[in-house]
């Protein structure tokens, strides 16, 4: 309806920068000096042999990379991700200045939609989280929520299993290392008809991660490898914690998150070049007296996006981004203001692929109705994004004319047929108190929270055929047979 | 003012540089080294960590105050009767095997040195057999700390336990999980004797177990 496509925008103007191209080059320059002079820890064999291989001065696992092969593995990458739905249809350009949103992740509690309570998810949650995402139009992709607490090491393949069988949207995944990674491939070849299929329609980006300050863990790489070479799409987002595991202010943070980005895609380039490779991180700031992460404070969404549109105008590449997140325990009013802020900021800046929708308690709790909310908030900078475009269908100068002084616009044509445009709402109330109260008196949250409850009890599943979801259901009734085995004290009490 | 209150102001303010002069100062005074230790050099410590605990001030704050601290202990050591120093408890932390994550253990084991305990921190990735030894090292550790960041590695944490029990130390010593997988459900079924949800919470839970 709006602006899926948000190359028409804000015509004449570039919408949120953050820096200069000199500021941007400035930053890029110390990021090398850093690759350089520093180096990561890389803690796998073969990406040590391969950064030897490219020229990379290589002692025990530390890995000094020269500005030739960073810049090179920057060319090597490719400037968009094309993501395809579930029905092998074109679904999401990730490129430019598109601002996509999704939900996520990782969350091991939820907020009760009944008790309104944090408490450990299930695997019927898994399924209730994606049927209410699925079920919002503003919401472009899944990720995986919702950690099955009964399953300790099988948990990933639930949570993937989730979103391909309810949903047709593509998705972000997380996985733990090469088992996992290698299982959700083989899901997802499943439903293509192939890896290959797989490999030409991307249905998904892996999401991996190294380890704040300058590590790059060996699960990490075993992840990053398994997709890069099947030309899955990656992504590898440090999370150095201003003044924790990063340095305290917004600009060095920035400099090591780059830096520890980077050294994801030239390893991603180096196991297969061309690898397709989604640029960013997620750059917060620790709280300095409650020591959590604060996931949307100020300097969080600047220094986030700024390493965000550093990606885009400098590297030329797709980039991630993160929004509708905060660290209250539920749904109020920080979370709305900062859910809010950031899902603003990110739509205006421009960052591709933004997740975090519905994460409340700092990535503890998923909270559904703020899914819920944040799906409006997102659906007004659609809106919002459509602009002003003078054109004769626009100005309507007829109607201004016919109209005259001391007339009225309410019974006009134009106005019964462009009022769709406008943006509404069965979450907001825009009645006098009077008739507002009559109806019930509720506010956003209540009907979000009513809302959730409808959507489990009476929406419809967005199901695969069922002879494609038995094979799913079987391949994950093998593998948690195997977890059994591994981890039978896990079970013990079943 | 007198030079031990001036050391006390010098330790709570971080003046960090300073604080050297100060403990020999207050020793020239003529205070005994045992009062510079508790009133000079402990007891500011103490005021910040309450401090810190009720919301007060930053953490930064209370461990650089504790960077002084240190300093001026390592003057005030040579010169004290040996048992003169109450510590709190030996503690051993670590992050478990597997798991590369450390930022929370080393808040925990910062926190914990503040507070009086004396921390040998492992590291992170330490198998369990690795914790054991190093248990069996140190016969005066009264507290072991387990920290995870992944569901895939906190099971590590049961897998310690296990062979903490093996070799026949489990009750010898108290250990207490933290991170962000775990939780209370998980610390009752692997036989933890304690789970906290912060760092300041994890120091005063360490306090309780070691006085058990």
């Amino acid at each position: 309806m709006w602006a899926k496509n948000f190359k028409a925008r804000f015509d004449g103007a570039n919408g949120l920068t953050f820096m200069t191209r000199a500021q941007m080059e400035d930053f890029h320059t110390q990021v090398l000096d850093l690759l350089n002079s520093v180096g990561m820890e890389v803690q796998h064999k073969k990406a040590l042999e391969l950064c030897e291989k490219a020229g990379c001065r290589v002692v025990k696992k530390r890995v000094y990379f020269p500005p030739t092969v960073v810049e090179w593995a920057i060319k090597a990458a490719p400037s968009r991700i094309l993501l395809y739905d579930r029905d092998g249809n074109f679904a999401l350009d990730v490129s430019g200045r598109n601002a996509w949103f999704g939900v996520g992740s990782a969350e091991p509690n939820i907020i009760d939609p009944y008790t309104l309570k944090p408490r450990l998810c299930t695997e019927e949650d898994n399924k209730n989280a994606v049927k209410v995402a699925d079920a919002m139009p503003y919401i472009d992709f899944m990720m995986s929520n919702c950690q099955v607490y009964d399953h300790p090491i099988t948990s990933y393949e639930h949570e993937y299993a989730a979103m391909i069988r309810y949903s047709s949207k593509p998705q972000v995944v997380i996985t733990g290392g090469y088992e996992s990674t290698k299982n959700v491939v083989e899901i997802a070849s499943m439903v293509r008809g192939g890896e290959d299929k797989l490999a030409q329609k991307p249905l998904f980006i892996l999401y991996s991660e190294p380890i704040s300050p300058l590590v790059c863990n060996k699960d990490s790489i075993d992840e990053l490898e398994y997709v890069a070479e099947r030309n899955i799409p990656v992504l590898y987002a440090p999370i150095p914690m201003n003044g924790a595991t990063g340095p305290i202010t917004m600009e060095a943070n920035i400099i090591q998150g780059v830096a520890e980005c980077l050294v994801g895609l030239v390893l991603a380039e180096l196991f297969r070049p061309g690898a397709p490779f989604l640029f960013g991180g997620i750059l917060t700031n620790m709280d300095m007296k409650s020591l959590q992460p604060t996931y949307a404070s100020p300097e969080t969404q600047v220094e986030s996006l700024a390493m965000a549109e550093i990606g885009r105008e400098l590297y030329h590449l797709p980039t991630w981004g993160t929004c509708g997140c905060t660290s209250s325990k539920m749904s109020d009013e920080q979370a709305v203001l900062e859910g809010t802020q950031y899902i603003t900021m990110a739509a205006l800046s421009g960052a591709n692929i933004n997740h975090d929708i519905g994460y409340t308690t700092f990535g503890l709790t998923l909270s559904l109705d703020y899914v819920v909310m944040m799906n409006d908030v997102i659906g007004r900078m659609r809106r919002i994004a459509d602009s002003v475009k003078p054109c004769p269908e626009n100005n309507l100068m007829d109607d201004i004319k016919e109209v005259g002084p001391k007339g009225h616009f309410l019974g006009q044509e134009s106005t019964l047929y462009r009022n769709k445009e406008n943006w509404e709402s069965d979450l907001e109330d825009r009645y006098e108190y009077d008739k507002w109260m009559s109806a019930g008196g509720t506010t956003m949250r209540d009907k979000a929270i009513a809302k959730v409850r409808d959507i489990i009890e009476n929406g419809e599943l967005n199901a695969l055929p069922k002879e494609m979801d038995d094979q799913i259901v079987e391949f994950l009734n093998k593998i948690d047979a195997e977890e059994r085995k591994t981890r039978p004290e896990a079970f013990a009490d079943k | 003012m007198s030079k031990l209150s001036e050391l006390a102001k010098i330790v709570e303010e971080g003046k960090v540089a300073e604080v050297e002069a100060a403990t020999k100062a207050a020793l020239d005074e003529g205070n005994e080294a045992l009062t510079v230790l508790n009133e000079g050099l402990v007891e500011p410590i103490n005021v910040l960590g309450e401090k810190f605990r009720l919301g007060e001030i930053y953490v930064p704050e209370l461990l650089i105050a504790s960077k002084g601290m240190k300093k001026g202990v390592e003057i005030v050591k040579p010169l004290l009767v040996s048992g003169d120093m109450e510590s709190q408890g030996k503690v051993i932390m670590v992050t478990v095997a597997g798991d590369m994550h450390d930022i929370g253990k080393n808040l925990v084991a910062l926190l914990m040195e503040s507070a009086g305990f004396e921390v040998v921190d492992l590291g992170m990735d330490i198998e369990p057999d690795e914790i054991v030894e190093a248990v069996q090292d140190n016969p005066d550790c009264k507290v072991v700390g387990m920290s995870a960041m992944l569901t895939t590695t906190m099971y590590a944490m049961q897998d310690t336990i296990e062979a903490l029990e093996e070799a026949g130390l489990r009750d010898k010593v108290k250990v207490m999980i933290g991170g962000a997988p775990v939780n209370q459900k998980f610390a009752d079924q692997i036989g933890a004797d304690g789970y906290s949800t912060n760092a300041p919470l994890a120091v005063e839970l360490a306090k309780k177990l070691a006085h058990a």
